[in-house]
């Protein structure tokens, strides 16, 4: 009787070589497709591209020279891979990487630097960047993990902790490679759906304006791409699931921009659309009794800089208002449908949800794997069960 | 593994395998009962106050005087 279809790959447990092996493959593939669409010098995409081939033949190598001594423990005459040893060499392996990425390649010392840009990357260009968040955090976190390292090479882990966490086991630690990657995705997936492209534009403005520059000005600079993410037909928040229709006309394809309005109040106040705890000055009443903040009265006018409607002002109420409703910037015929946001969220946070729980399915597999063999779970004697 | 009959003589050996050999001759060795583990606790409880500290930097909810998120 084989295994079922979902435990195939398990067998490379019992093959060292050939658990090797596809791990090296495994680099040797993401060398070769991911990474060389990233960069756009050639000696670099030529670089993966070698490296790739050097991992696919060291990864052959491993799998027909399977049975080495390196993996043969003498005491049972059977292969085993001390876990936390291993653990220690690849952070203390990273951390020097870690600390040189940021050393050298970063700051341009022995390196190209890094593709700067803004935090939403609209605009850039690889330079070396001055010991500043992404250097500095590199040879912080490199330093660590070198010194966090050290101690792990010189210091055993407890009993307590190797028998609790199952230290033997290699399924724990697919389990803890799974949290990084799940971590990460949820990282950007929350990025993306709250956004912060409103205050990174505003933040923008207000640097140009603190220049002595006029508002005109300031919002010519203002790359339209953090416009488009910042416009609310394109928050994931608004938008059904699956208004997939024409996007044409709809919020899902913007026709173009009709510039930045800028509210006022008749005594010359600057107002902003509804964000939160801030002094209500003009509203929409739903009843006549509340009619005191109604646009008219408050006498609110729209003018609009950069975009097609430059230098346009409107005080009727019917059109401020329509305006102050966001999506009318972008000359939609109001139906929010999917947008770049909308996808980019979806597909990490669902993504993002599978990777935890294959985070608690094998961390559990683990834990309680004697338990699901029948094994008495009061049972406290030294025995390491299911080590492989 | 050795089998009847077989001219082998046991797993491969490697000049390269020969060097990294003592890394892995210590499965299963551990230190008695809880060890480090205080050390680790605290470690942790250091970097949680870490990470609190930074994270709060950056969301301006601590305020450094030399320090401005603009």
């Amino acid at each position: 009787m084989g295994l079922p279809w979902y435990r195939v790959h398990t067998i490379v447990l019992n093959d060292l070589g050939c658990l090797l092996f596809v791990h090296i493959m495994h680099t040797a593939l993401v060398a070769v497709i991911f990474y060389p669409s990233d960069h756009s010098y050639e000696g670099v995409a030529g670089a993966h591209i070698l490296f790739s081939g050097l991992c696919f033949l060291a990864a052959i190598w491993h799998w027909v020279y399977w049975d080495l001594e390196i993996f043969c423990d003498n005491r049972i005459g059977k292969p085993s891979l001390d876990l936390p040893k291993i653990f220690e060499i690849h952070l203390f392996l990273s951390g020097v990487a870690c600390f040189g990425f940021g050393a050298f390649h970063v700051i341009g010392l022995y390196g190209l630097g890094i593709w700067v840009s803004d935090p939403y990357g609209l605009t850039g260009k690889v330079q070396p960047v001055n010991l500043v968040g992404i250097a500095s955090h590199h040879i912080a976190a490199g330093t660590l993990g070198i010194l966090v390292g050290l101690f792990h090479l010189s210091v055993r882990p407890p009993q307590r902790l190797y028998k609790g966490l199952r230290k033997g086991n290699i399924e724990i630690v697919l389990s803890i490679s799974i949290v990084v990657i799940f971590f990460a995705a949820f990282v950007v997936a929350e990025t993306m759906w709250c956004g912060y492209f409103q205050q990174e534009i505003y933040q923008r403005v207000s640097a140009v304006l603190a220049e002595n520059q006029s508002l005109l000005e300031a919002w010519c600079k203002i790359p339209e791409k953090l416009a488009f993410y910042d416009y609310i037909g394109n928050d994931p928040a608004k938008g059904g699931l699956f208004k997939m229709g024409s996007m044409d006309n709809g919020d899902g394809i913007a026709v173009g921009w009709l510039g930045h309005p800028i509210f006022r109040d008749k005594d010359e106040r600057e107002l902003f659309v509804h964000q939160g705890d801030k002094i209500v000055r003009a509203d929409t009443p739903s009843k006549r009794a509340e009619s005191n903040y109604s646009v008219k009265p408050v006498g609110v006018t729209a003018e609009f800089y950069y975009g097609e409607l430059n230098g346009v002002s409107y005080s009727d109420p019917a059109i401020v208002k329509k305006y102050a409703r966001h999506r009318a910037t972008l000359k939609s015929d109001g139906v929010f449908r999917n947008s770049l946001r909308d996808w980019f969220t979806f597909g990490h946070a669902s993504f993002a949800l599978l990777f935890f729980f294959g985070h608690i399915w094998h961390g559990a597999r683990t834990l309680f794997k004697d338990i699901f063999a029948g094994i008495d779970p009061n049972l406290d004697a030294q025995v390491e069960f299911g080590a492989f | 593994m050795m089998y009847k009959g077989s001219s082998r003589s046991g797993p491969r050996q490697t000049i390269v395998g020969d060097f990294l050999k003592p890394l892995n001759s210590k499965y299963g060795k551990v230190a008695p009962r809880w060890g480090t583990t205080p050390l680790m606790g605290v470690v942790m409880a250091l970097f949680v106050m870490f990470l609190s500290i930074i994270l709060e930097i950056y969301n301006s909810s601590v305020l450094l005087d030399r320090i401005s998120m603009n």
